[in-house]
């Protein structure tokens, strides 16, 4: 007896009882069920936490059964811990409890299902519920599943095949840019190929806050990065692709506040936020902590003329607003003139106006800083 | 382009520069290796601009070192206004309050960074718009590089043979009327860029495609035009046409 198709995403319209959509990049077709067919390379999944009902399924097909009788079928987690005396053992299971936590089955395992199989020994399409499962309380993060397919028989469970699952988890459906159009070949359905750096740096995130913050903090200490005032990245569309060959080609390229800005929100967004990027113009700023700069580096605090600058906000632009900023890291000290710093990445922080703690105070040392009232979440390509 | 940039910049009269009474237009530019000694090509990509626009980026490194490293952005338009307005697009998508004027013939018009910012150029040359950054660990002069990149658009093959055929369409070449001239190549060349040099006219395309099968030719005043295009490859000796117009 063998598996033949799983289905996680057997419901393009919906998210809170099976997966996402996705797609691998801008290029090529969205990624449909089967994810996991047998014979082919397996095709990922994701799910949105804070979407997820009560009951969360998947669909599943098999082969070679016993033809025209009916056996309950389940799909149990394979992991098994290792078997080892002594101190070794007991280091080697903590190291493979801790990745297990971390890295391993989200999925839990599907709770046993009775399958009829017809005169040639082929089942139909079945739905399974997952039981113990963490995709509720994992955060965000890529995991693998790894299952052992089992059928009852005389009183006990026998496995008789194995499948491997890569499972994206995400705070909450993705935002815009991202759409989860159930039709056609919309290149805003949440790339895999993002979701492989948003999942990795927000590891363990299980609130919006949480994930923006840990974006932020990525995006503004990417290595290899320095600032620009040019933008590099696209001001109509984002280049989220050229933004990743960039970072993954590991020589040097720059940025500038709208590359941030892009970069923060999509990302963020990709991962369930709501952040949406928007300019403020005309300033001298104070002394601030350059991208990729080293906070004891005095030469690294930097001032500029600006005539714009782009962040991300968080709801809406406006004064009462709280932002984003990937691009710097504001001086939370006083003194401009001296060597003492004290830096500050700016996340969820009020954009305020003359407040100590407001970021508009800490960044603008003059000039009007107007607020141009156009929230944007680019189109990503 | 911001009305505040426009007036700052003092836009109608950076306008005015592009020549009214010749054209030059370049068909699926991107630097190539053999035009910058000293350097590899790295990356190549195309990527989608505004409509009527399609950006072309390479990156370049040292050959002797990563340290030093370059990106030209070359954005292809359908004519020298649209190139003037995507270069109004970089500067108000620059975050400096403002660019410095660039060097008297990059380009028509042309703007740096000042010192102090990482070093970059931006000019318009026929229906491009061209942006050269240096964008290494050490920083590198880009003036040199942009004016050689500069200097291979404008400068014409002085050795061609005939091949392209250069047919205007129906109707008289009348002043301030774009005339479709229709551009074949021979079929057994593929072209890596195809320039056309315009006296007496402007030029513009109608839409930036992958193989360039005609063009606008708008002529500035009652009189003649002469029109010369040609077809490059690398390695390949140049293949070029012309025409000669008469307009009302």
């Amino acid at each position: 007896m063998k598996v033949e198709e799983v289905h996680f995403n057997h419901d393009p319209t919906g998210a809170s009882a099976d997966a996402l959509n996705l797609r691998v990049n801008a290029g090529g077709t969205p990624i449909t069920a089967p994810e996991w067919v047998r014979g082919a390379a397996a095709k990922p999944a994701a799910y949105a936490a804070g979407a997820l009902g009560s009951n969360i399924t998947i669909k599943a097909r098999f082969s070679g059964g016993p033809p025209n009788t009916t056996l309950k079928l389940r799909a149990v987690d394979s992991f098994v811990p290792p078997a080892q005396g002594g101190c070794l053992g007991i280091l080697l299971a903590i190291v493979a409890a801790i990745l297990r936590a971390l890295f391993g089955n989200v999925l839990g395992d599907a709770k046993e299902v009775a399958v009829s199989f017809d005169g040639a020994g082929n089942s139909g399409l079945v739905t399974f519920s997952l039981v113990n499962h963490k995709l509720k309380t994992a955060g965000v993060g890529v995991r693998t599943t790894e299952w052992k397919w089992q059928y009852r028989k005389q009183g006990g469970w026998h496995s008789f095949d194995t499948t491997r699952h890569r499972t994206y988890l995400v705070v909450d459906v993705p935002a815009g840019p991202w759409t989860q159009s159930a039709s056609g070949n919309d290149t805003q359905v949440p790339w895999t190929d993002a979701l492989d750096k948003a999942c990795r740096w927000a590891h363990g995130a299980k609130t919006p806050d949480q994930a923006a913050e840990r974006i932020t903090r990525a995006i503004n200490s990417r290595p290899n990065q320095s600032y620009t005032p040019a933008t590099m990245f696209g001001f109509y569309d984002y280049f989220l692709t050229s933004y990743m060959n960039a970072l993954d080609a590991g020589a040097s390229f720059q940025l500038n506040c709208t590359d941030c800005a892009n970069a923060v929100v999509t990302f963020s967004n990709l991962l369930g936020c709501d952040l949406w990027e928007g300019r403020f113009f005309n300033m001298v700023t104070r002394r601030f902590l350059t991208l990729n700069g080293d906070p004891v580096v005095d030469a690294d605090w930097v001032s500029w003329t600006w005539g714009y600058h782009e962040i991300g906000w968080l709801n809406a632009v406006g004064a009462d607003q709280d932002i984003y900023d990937g691009c710097l890291q504001v001086d939370m000290d006083d003194d401009d003139a001296d060597l003492v710093h004290v830096a500050r990445l700016p996340v969820k922080m009020r954009f305020g106006s003359t407040g100590s703690e407001h970021y508009r105070y800490r960044l603008i040392q003059s000039g009007a800083g107007t607020l141009e009232n156009i929230p944007r979440r680019r189109t990503v390509v | 382009m911001r009305e505040e940039l426009q007036r700052q910049y003092d836009w109608v009269a950076v306008r005015e520069r592009l020549p009214a009474d010749r054209g030059d237009l370049f068909l699926g530019f991107a630097p190539a290796e053999q035009e910058h000694p000293g350097w590899r090509r790295v990356a190549l990509e195309v990527l989608p601009e505004a409509p009527g626009r399609r950006l072309r980026r390479t990156v370049w490194e040292g050959v002797d070192t990563r340290d030093i490293r370059v990106q030209a952005d070359v954005i292809e338009c359908t004519s020298a206004d649209g190139a003037l307005d995507a270069l109004g697009d970089r500067l108000e998508y620059n975050q400096l309050a403002q660019l410095d004027p660039g060097p008297a013939g990059l380009g028509y018009v042309s703007f740096v960074h000042p010192a102090g910012a990482p070093p970059a150029a931006f000019f318009v040359r026929g229906n491009l718009c061209t942006m050269v950054a240096s964008i290494g660990r050490r920083a590198v002069e880009i003036l040199t590089w942009a004016s050689r990149l500069d200097s291979n658009l404008a400068d014409r093959p002085a050795i061609s043979r005939e091949g392209v055929i250069l047919r205007p369409r129906n109707g008289g070449a009348r002043t301030g009327t774009p005339l479709p001239v229709e551009l074949e190549i021979p079929l057994d060349f593929q072209p890596d860029l195809v320039k056309v040099f315009a006296e007496g006219a402007r030029l513009a395309q109608s839409e930036v495609t992958d193989r360039p099968r005609s063009f606008l030719l708008t002529p500035s005043g009652p009189g003649e035009v002469r029109v010369q295009a040609f077809a490059l490859a690398a390695g390949k000796e140049a293949v070029s046409g012309s025409l000669v117009l008469e307009a009302d």
